[in-house]
């Protein structure tokens, strides 16, 4: 928000003078650059698409871009929803409840964190939350080995917690959290509310949480995205197919039409790809609005 | 009631016939362990749920568990992971002869002959055997799946260019040339996969080239052996005069080809042609067929190589070894399990009595039926019994392979001669096996 305010400032500015033709020609070159890189980016998205009205002969047969059959959408589907008893569903639910969990979950410790780094001054403050910083820097692959030895050690191999509990740690969410608390919460206020006698957990859950908002949504999101994508945790810590999220249980589809290239079933795999960006697509699509404007206001301050 | 009664004679029929085909050529198994056993399994041979009801039928007192991970790389890695951490891993798994060395460099890997795995030598092709005990004291696996190489070919094509399926190398030169006269150039006779290093080295292979060679605790490496060279050399002449193309296996380019009578042969391994079957659709169907690898000395008999396969190993983890060990086996050369798999997953068996099993000969059906009905099953034993038995992999072969489509490039694009390819080939395979701590030469 605050770099396209700023943008347009400066537009205005340094060219008041303008007349109308000279701006639509700048802005029609905009929109043209502007409608290569949407197609650009679009495109690989078009392709999925088409592929659905496929059957896994016409994918290297037919014309890339444009749709085949709608009975082989039809039969792309079924062959999705009902292949190995229907477990596509089970891996969507699986995939739900991972990311959901890990969203809700990192969001809540997140703010809790953050909120104490902010408000709070306690000894060894800064190295701690320079220690939480540094861990940004680990890679999650560098995590699985130890995650695995820690997951079977206290018996959670194996089970839906193994996926989740890791999945609630989020240091950069921790480090955006105290951004809005720096940000959105005036300490100043925080000691009014105290005057006036309301109790800490008041103040942080009914007048902090609302306050900070963006910064919530935001956090929620960018877990709820890893979560969905990931696919390492859960292929290192899950032994049970019953447990696979989408990611995993499609590569692993993947895999077997790769290896045995008996039956391949491409076309259904592109079409159960399409459908687990889905909720992707809709998270973002509902809720950017406030991460658009959770990042600016944490910029601004941060 | 009469065809009740006919139903379940028809019934009883059926069972003694798969009773007695399932045990007929089997050879006795070790014993089952006395007390119950649940056994994990990490393994992507399709419909292996179903394979191995029959074993528990067999063996009540084994539980199976299977985990399908699909193959490839991410298999690889959460076993690895497991075996790194000391817990967690399967008992028994499947794994590639390319990656057996460099599993069992892991220590993670049970000597199987511990488990009288020795014993059962005698029944599989012996090359196979060469891959899972290559000093010949040691079992590391039991060989499970093979893909030794035969040419499969255009008949329509080649009757159409009037040639004659191509018996030795100097045929095959001479038939490519010919077609790209005919053709204009339009159709290539063969096809270069240059991103697959074990589908050159099979070739290789054929000829008797030797990559690895395991010496104490100590490595020869020649990925420019003379084979290599003589291979390499052939091609990229073929490939100069455009006679021959380097379309990436697998690819859209390569099925779109194919499937349109642009491409007239292939070199391709045992489970190529149900991947023909099941990519190509109708497109190009029954006019398919196979035949033996193309040989060097006219007259000689069969020679090939083999491109991928796998085997199943058992984990020092596990707490079963010997049902483990008995399970692998049984996998592996019971009628029922090798007849399975090959049904469902098209697993060219890798033991003897399994190369001659009436279902690998069924021509209604694909492979066989993609290939204009001819038994090509045939062909492909024939090839298995061809393959020689002395070739061994290394453990840092993940990077020689990676490397090999480098090098091969550079030579595709004229900045190195065959030799100076695998010169490279050598020399950076060499440096980074060294860099990782193996004595090499």
């Amino acid at each position: 928000m605050t770099a396209t305010q700023g943008f347009q400032e400066a537009k205005i500015s340094t060219a008041p003078t303008r007349q109308k033709p000279r701006r639509e020609g700048f802005s029609l070159l905009q929109f043209a650059l502007l409608l290569l890189f949407c197609v650009y980016s679009l495109l690989p998205l078009w392709w999925v698409i088409t592929t659905m009205t496929k059957d896994n002969s016409q994918l290297y047969s037919t014309f890339g871009l444009w749709f085949s059959s709608p009975s082989h959408f039809v039969d792309n589907l079924r062959t999705l929803f009902t292949r190995d008893d229907g477990i596509f569903v089970r891996w969507l639910i699986n995939s739900i409840i991972y990311a959901g969990a890990s969203a809700v979950g990192s969001m809540l410790f997140a703010a809790m964190g953050g909120y104490a780094f902010s408000k709070f001054n306690f000894r060894g403050r800064d190295s701690l939350f320079n220690a939480i910083l540094a861990t940004i820097m680990v890679p999650s692959t560098a995590l699985a080995l130890p995650i695995f030895l820690l997951m079977q050690n206290i018996g959670l191999i194996n089970t839906y917690w193994a996926v989740i509990l890791p999945g609630l740690v989020n240091p950069f969410g921790l480090y955006l959290m105290r951004l809005f608390w720096d940000a959105g919460f005036p300490t100043e206020l925080m000691d009014a509310a105290r005057v006036d006698g309301a109790s800490e957990s008041k103040i942080f859950w009914q007048l902090g949480l609302p306050l900070v908002s963006g910064g919530l949504v935001t956090v929620a999101l960018f877990s709820f995205v890893g979560a969905w994508n990931n696919f390492f945790l859960p292929l290192v810590v899950v032994n049970k197919d019953t447990l696979f999220p989408l990611t995993l249980g499609l590569s692993v589809w993947n895999q077997t039409s790769v290896s045995s290239g008996q039956d391949p079933i491409y076309t259904v795999i592109v079409l159960g790809a399409l459908i687990s960006i889905l909720p992707l697509i809709i998270a973002f699509l509902s809720l950017g609005r406030y991460w658009q404007g959770g990042l600016a206001s944490g910029a601004v301050k941060g | 009631m009469k065809k009740t009664a006919l139903k379940s004679a028809a019934l009883l029929l059926s069972l003694a016939l798969a009773a007695s085909t399932a045990h007929a050529a089997d050879p006795a198994f070790p014993k089952a362990p006395s007390g119950p056993v649940t056994l994990e399994v990490w393994s992507w041979v399709p419909g292996l749920d179903k394979t191995v009801a029959a074993f528990t039928k067999q063996y009540p007192n084994i539980k199976i568990k299977i985990l399908n991970l699909g193959g490839g790389p991410a298999t690889y890695t959460k076993l690895q992971t497991a075996i790194k951490a000391g817990s967690g891993a399967p008992d028994v798994a499947q794994v590639e002869y390319g990656f057996l060395p460099a599993f069992a460099d892991t220590g993670g890997l049970a000597d199987l002959s511990k488990y009288g795995a020795g014993d059962y030598k005698k029944y599989f092709v012996p090359w196979t055997w060469g891959q899972v005990s290559p000093d010949g004291q040691a079992v590391y696996a039991i060989p499970q799946d093979t893909g030794p190489f035969a040419m499969v070919y255009r008949d329509d094509l080649l009757k159409k260019y009037n040639i004659a399926v191509p018996k030795t190398w100097a045929d095959y030169a001479k038939a490519a040339a010919t077609v790209k006269t005919k053709s204009g150039g339009s159709v290539k006779f063969g096809n270069f996969y240059s991103t697959f290093a074990p589908w050159f080295m099979a070739l290789a292979w054929a000829d008797g080239g030797q990559f690895f060679q395991r010496q104490g605790d100590g490595w020869t490496q020649t990925l420019n052996n003379a084979s290599a060279k003589k291979v390499l050399n052939y091609w990229n002449d073929l490939i100069k005069k455009g006679q021959v193309g380097t379309l990436a296996g697998f690819s859209a380019d390569y099925w779109n080809a194919a499937g349109a009578g642009k491409l007239a042969t292939n070199m391709e391994a045992a489970w190529g042609p149900g991947g023909y079957a099941g990519s190509l659709g109708t497109k190009s169907a029954g006019m398919w067929r196979a035949a033996p690898l193309p040989q060097w000395t006219a007259g000689s008999s069969v020679k090939s190589g083999n491109w991928g396969g796998s085997s199943n190993v058992v984990t020092t983890q596990s707490k079963n070894p010997e049902a483990a060990t008995l399970f692998a086996l049984w996998l592996n050369l019971s009628s029922s399990a090798v007849t399975a798999d090959w049904n469902n997953g098209g697993l060219f068996p890798a033991s003897d009595a399994g190369l001659a099993l009436p279902a690998l000969a069924v021509t209604s059906k694909n492979p066989s039926k993609f290939f204009g009905g001819q038994n090509i099953s045939s062909v492909y034993a024939q090839a298995s019994r061809g393959v020689n038995v002395n070739f061994q992999w290394a453990p840092w072969f993940p990077f020689v392979n990676d490397n090999f489509s480098k090098q091969i490039d550079k030579m595709l694009k004229g900045q190195f001669t065959p030799n100076q390819a695998l010169d490279a080939w050598q020399a950076e395979s060499l440096a980074y096996a060294k860099q990782n701590g193996f004595t090499v030469k």
